[in-house]
């Protein structure tokens, strides 16, 4: 089961939608520093929006509190590399860099560019 | 949803701890909209009592006994397991854990019909604990 996150627009009839679920895999990519069989349990976040330039937005994966949205740097909304006091501040910020995008390097995270959700 | 499936050898029963996220307004003052992971299981207590639902908010939320912070998501995860083995003496290989066959509607018996469907239904003829 997941958590549905409907996005509505104050531009655009049309609404989009993110799906947060709790997952315990195997991690085998760049949020695995070694390759290891372990089971890792995280947060992901998957929506079927699309950028301004109607790029697919990327599935995020959160292991920890200190998983910042922006490189695990920094969180998007503010410029703090403050860890997150707790699950629904996480997924607040998330969900914010989802909407608004982020430019590179933001807050110095070294962050490839973003653009905003399309409506 | 991540599912935690635990074999228990004595009992020839597997056990489950299941995590899952869920966003609701808690009771916990502030009336805000929360987004947290509900930690439940199957196991039993050694008194045949079940365990509580846990609700974690943060990181800081760990089992009753344990202190302290968890530094990740699996840390976490892992400490809930641990504390359902050991508070339900799943780890014991005494015969005493496994006498407590009345508490527990997850065991594997032929006759267990109203039980779950986590049981470990096909495997009487491999479980070779028994020779």
């Amino acid at each position: 089961m997941a958590v549905n996150i409907s996005i509505y627009s104050n531009t655009s009839p049309s609404t989009k939608s993110i799906a947060l679920s709790f997952e315990g895999e195997i991690l085998a990519g760049s949020n695995t520093s070694v390759l290891t069989t372990d089971i890792d349990y995280f947060f992901k976040i998957t929506t079927g929006a699309r950028d301004t330039d109607n790029v697919q937005l990327p599935v995020k994966l959160m292991l920890s509190l200190d998983s910042l949205a922006l490189n695990d740097n920094k969180q998007s909304a503010t410029n703090t590399a403050n860890t997150y006091v707790d699950i629904k501040s996480m997924v607040v910020d998330y969900v914010y860099d989802y909407i608004n995008g982020h430019t590179a390097d933001q807050y110095g995270s070294g962050v490839k560019l973003q653009l905003p959700m399309q409506f | 949803m991540a599912l935690i499936r635990i074999y228990h050898e004595e009992d020839n029963t597997i056990y489950t701890v299941t995590v899952d996220i869920y966003n609701s307004v808690l009771d916990d003052g502030d009336g805000e909209m929360d987004y947290y992971l509900k930690i439940t299981t199957s196991i039993k207590k050694t008194d045949g009592t079940s365990f509580p639902e846990f609700r974690v908010k943060t990181l800081s939320d760990l089992p009753p006994g344990y202190g302290g912070t968890a530094d990740s998501f699996t840390a976490l995860i892992d400490d809930y397991v641990a504390y359902f083995m050991e508070d339900a003496g799943l780890g014991q290989s005494s015969s005493s854990s496994s006498s407590s066959s009345s508490s527990s509607s997850e065991q594997y018996s032929e006759s267990s019909s109203s039980s779950s469907s986590e049981q470990y239904s096909e495997s009487s003829s491999s479980s070779s604990s028994s020779a």
